[in-house]
C-alpha cells in the first residue's frame, strides 16, 4: 500500500499512557508537497501523534513510515510546542537556529562558518536578523516562534512536523509564517502542523486531519472540512454546525 | 613541592572539575541529582571493595561510576510510573542506597580504612600524605593526579561533545529527531558526573561535592547568557573558591572543604545580588525611558 505520493504513512497506530489509550488504531496517509493541518480538541492526541511520528514515544501497536523520496530517506524537521522550551537557557537566537544544522553536521564535528551564515540567512528570511545576538528569553512570543521556524528552515528538511506554530503569534506574524510555509510547499516540501483556528484552515491548508483519539476525517480541506465532521471531532451537541 | 601548595592545587583542580558537569546539571534542572549521586556512589565503592578487597583498586572508581547512572535510572523508572513525583522518587532512592552503603561499611569494613567520617567529610589536609610512588621515586601527592585526570576528562568530554550536550540539554526532542540520542548523552553525563564525584569526594567528602557542582554553576548562570562563558565562569569560581577556601581555613583553623564550600556560596550570593541589581536598574531605565 506504500504510495510514493505520501509523505507520511501511519497504520494501526495505538498509543497509550499507563494503559489509557490516547490514540486508538489510527490509520493515516498524508500527501507529499502539501500543507496539512492536524486538528482536534485539547487532549485529542495531536501532540502525541506528532511525537509518535517522530518515533519519540513507545507505541502499543502500529507502524509509521516516511516513504523514500528519489530513493533517499527523507529528512524530518520539527518545531516544538512553545511551552516545552526553556526560555532562560543561555543560548542566543543565532545559536538556536544553528542547531538546525546539527543533524547534517553529525556527531562531534563543529558547526562551521558556512553553517552559521546559513543560519543567519534563515533568520533574514523570517525577519529576525536584528535579533541574532539576543538571548532567547529577551524575545516576544511571536519572535520566539519565528526563531523556531528559522531553525526548522535551517534543517532543510523534506517533511516538517510543527506543533502549533501559530500559538501566541499576532496576525501579521501568522501571515508571514504561513507565507514561509507556502514557499516550502512550492519547493515540494511537506508541512504537517497542529492547528487550532477553524476560521483560517481553508486559507492556509490544503489537507486536514481531524482527530479525537481516532481519525475522524482525513482528506482535502474542500472535501472533509465539513460541519458534520467538525461536530464529530469536537463532540459538539445540539444542532449541527451551530457552534461554528 | 610543599604540602600547602599541593593541597591548594588539589582544591583548585577538584572544584574546577566539579563545576563542569554542574553547569549541565543546573541547566537541565537536575541539581538534586548531584546530591543523590554523590551519596549513592558510596554504595558502588563499597560493593566494589567487597569484590576486590583493595581500597586503592581502580575498580572502586568503576563501581562508583556505574552506581551514579544506576541511581538516575532507578529514580527515573520510579518517576515514570507516575505514582511518585520526581523529587519523592529521588528522596526514596538515594537514602535507601546510601543507607545500605553506610550499614555495610559499619558492619563489615570496620577494619579497612573505609570509615564513614572520611567518606562524608573527606580530608584535604591529609591528601599530601598519600604519595604517588613510581619505582620508589616520589611523584607528588596522588590527589593531584586524580583531580588533574578528572578535570582533563571533564574538559575533553565537554569540548568533544559540546554541540551534542547543548542540543540535548536545550531541546531533547530535536536532538532525538536528529539522531543525537538523549539517553546516551544523558547517561554519559551522569557517568562523568559520578566519576567526578568519586574523585572529589576523596578530597572534600560526599556532602560537599554537591556544593562544588551546583553553586559555581548556579552563580555563572546568573552572570551570563552564553553557555561557553557560563562554563568558563563556573570553572573560575570553583577554582578561586578552592584557593580562598584553603587560605580562610588555615587562617581560622577550620575545615578546608567547609570553607571552600562557603566561598562557593559567597560567590553565588554575590552573583545573585548582582543580577537582582541589574534587573532593578533595567526596570528603572525602562521606566524613565517610557516617561515622556
Ligand atoms: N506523558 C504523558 N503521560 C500520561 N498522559 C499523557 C502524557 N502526555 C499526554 N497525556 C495525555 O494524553 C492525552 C493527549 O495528549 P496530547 O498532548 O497529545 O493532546 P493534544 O491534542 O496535543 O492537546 P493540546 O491541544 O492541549 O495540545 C491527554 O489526555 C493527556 O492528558
Ligand atoms: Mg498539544
Amino acid at each position: 500500500m506504500s504510495n510514493t505520493e505520501n509523505a507520511v504513512e501511519v497504520s494501526r497506530l495505538t498509543v497509550a499512557y499507563n494503559s489509557k489509550p490516547v490514540l486508538d488504531n489510527v490509520d493515516l496517509e498524508l500527501p507529499r508537497g502539501m500543507l496539512t493541518a492536524v486538528m482536534g480538541p485539547n487532549g485529542a492526541g495531536k501532540t502525541t501523534l506528532i511525537k509518535a511520528m517522530l518515533g519519540l514515544i513507545p507505541r502499543v501497536e502500529g507502524q509509521i513510515s516516511f516513504p523514500r523520496i528519489d530513493g533517499k530517506k527523507p529528512c524530518i524537521g520539527y518545531v516544538p510546542q512553545s511551552e516545552s522550551i526553556d526560555r532562560d537557557f543561555p543560548v542566543s537566537v543565532l545559536d538556536v537556529v544553528t542547531m538546525g544544522c546539527y543533524g547534517r553536521i553529525g556527531w562531534v564535528k563543529r558547526p562551521t562558518r558556512d553553517d552559521r551564515d546559513f543560519a543567519m540567512a534563515m533568520l533574514k528570511k523570517t525577519g529576525m536578523e536584528e535579533f541574532a545576538k539576543r538571548q532567547i528569553s529577551q524575545l516576544s512570543g511571536g519572535q520566539q516562534q519565528r526563531t523556531f521556524i528559522a531553525r526548522a528552515l535551517a534543517q532543510r528538511a523534506d517533511v516538517y512536523l510543527m506543533d502549533e506554530p501559530f500559538k501566541g503569534v499576532d496576525s501579521d506574524t501568522e501571515k508571514s509564517i504561513i507565507a514561509l510555509l507556502k514557499e516550502l510547499r512550492s519547493e515540494g516540501k511537506t508541512v504537517v502542523a497542529v492547528h487550532h483556528d477553524l476560521s483560517t484552515v481553508s486559507d492556509y491548508f490544503d489537507w486536514v486531519t481531524l482527530i479525537n483519539m481516532k481519525v475522524v476525517a482525513n482528506g482535502e480541506v474542500k472535501k472533509v472540512f465539513t460541519d458534520e465532521n467538525l461536530n464529530l471531532t469536537y463532540r459538539r451537541v445540539g444542532k449541527a454546525g451551530a457552534a461554528l | 613541592m610543599s604540602a600547602e601548595i599541593e593541597i591548594q592545587i588539589i582544591a583548585v583542580l577538584t572544584a574546577a572539575s566539579c563545576a563542569i558537569p554542574g553547569v549541565f546539571l543546573v541547566l537541565r534542572k537536575m541539581s538534586m541529582v548531584s546530591d543523590s549521586i554523590t551519596h549513592t556512589i558510596l554504595l558502588g565503592i563499597v560493593l566494589a571493595f567487597f569484590i576486590v578487597n583493595d581500597l586503592s583498586s581502580p575498580f572502586l572508581l568503576i563501581g562508583a561510576a556505574v552506581m551514579g547512572p544506576v541511581t538516575v535510572w532507578l529514580t527515573e523508572t520510579l518517576t515514570k510510573t507516575r505514582l511518585l513525583s520526581e523529587d519523592s522518587a529521588t528522596g526514596m532512592v538515594f537514602p535507601l542506597l546510601f543507607s545500605i552503603a553506610v550499614i555495610l561499611i559499619t558492619k563489615y569494613a570496620g577494619t579497612a580504612h573505609l570509615d564513614t567520617d572520611s567518606v562524608l567529610l573527606g580530608e584535604l589536609a591529609f591528601a599530601p600524605f598519600d604519595r604517588l610512588m613510581i619505582n620508589g621515586a616520589d611523584m607528588g601527592a596522588k590527589g593531584i593526579y586524580v583531580s588533574g585526570v578528572l578535570l582533563l576528562i571533564n574538559i575533553v568530554f565537554t569540548a568533544v561533545f559540546y554541540k551534542e550536550l547543548l542540543i540535548v540539554s536545550f531541546d531533547p526532542v530535536l536532538a532525538a529527531v536528529m539522531g543525537f540520542s538523549p539517553a546516551i548523552l544523558h547517561y554519559s553525563l551522569m557517568t562523568t558526573a559520578s566519576l567526578t564525584a568519586v574523585g572529589a569526594f576523596e578530597a572534600v567528602g560526599s556532602v560537599l561535592v554537591t556544593a562544588f557542582m551546583i553553586a559555581p554553576a548556579a552563580a555563572a548562570y546568573l552572570l551570563t547568557d552564553n553557555l561557553k562563558k557560563m562554563l568558563v565562569i563556573a570553572v573560575g569560581i570553583g577554582g578561586i573558591s578552592g584557593i580562598l577556601g584553603y587560605r580562610t581555613a588555615v587562617f581560622f583553623q577550620v575545615s578546608i572543604a567547609g570553607s571552600m564550600a562557603c566561598w562557593c556560596g559567597i560567590f553565588f550570593l554575590g552573583a545573585f545580588m548582582y543580577s537582582c541589581g541589574v534587573r532593578k536598574i533595567n526596570k528603572f531605565r525602562l521606566k524613565t525611558k517610557m516617561q515622556p
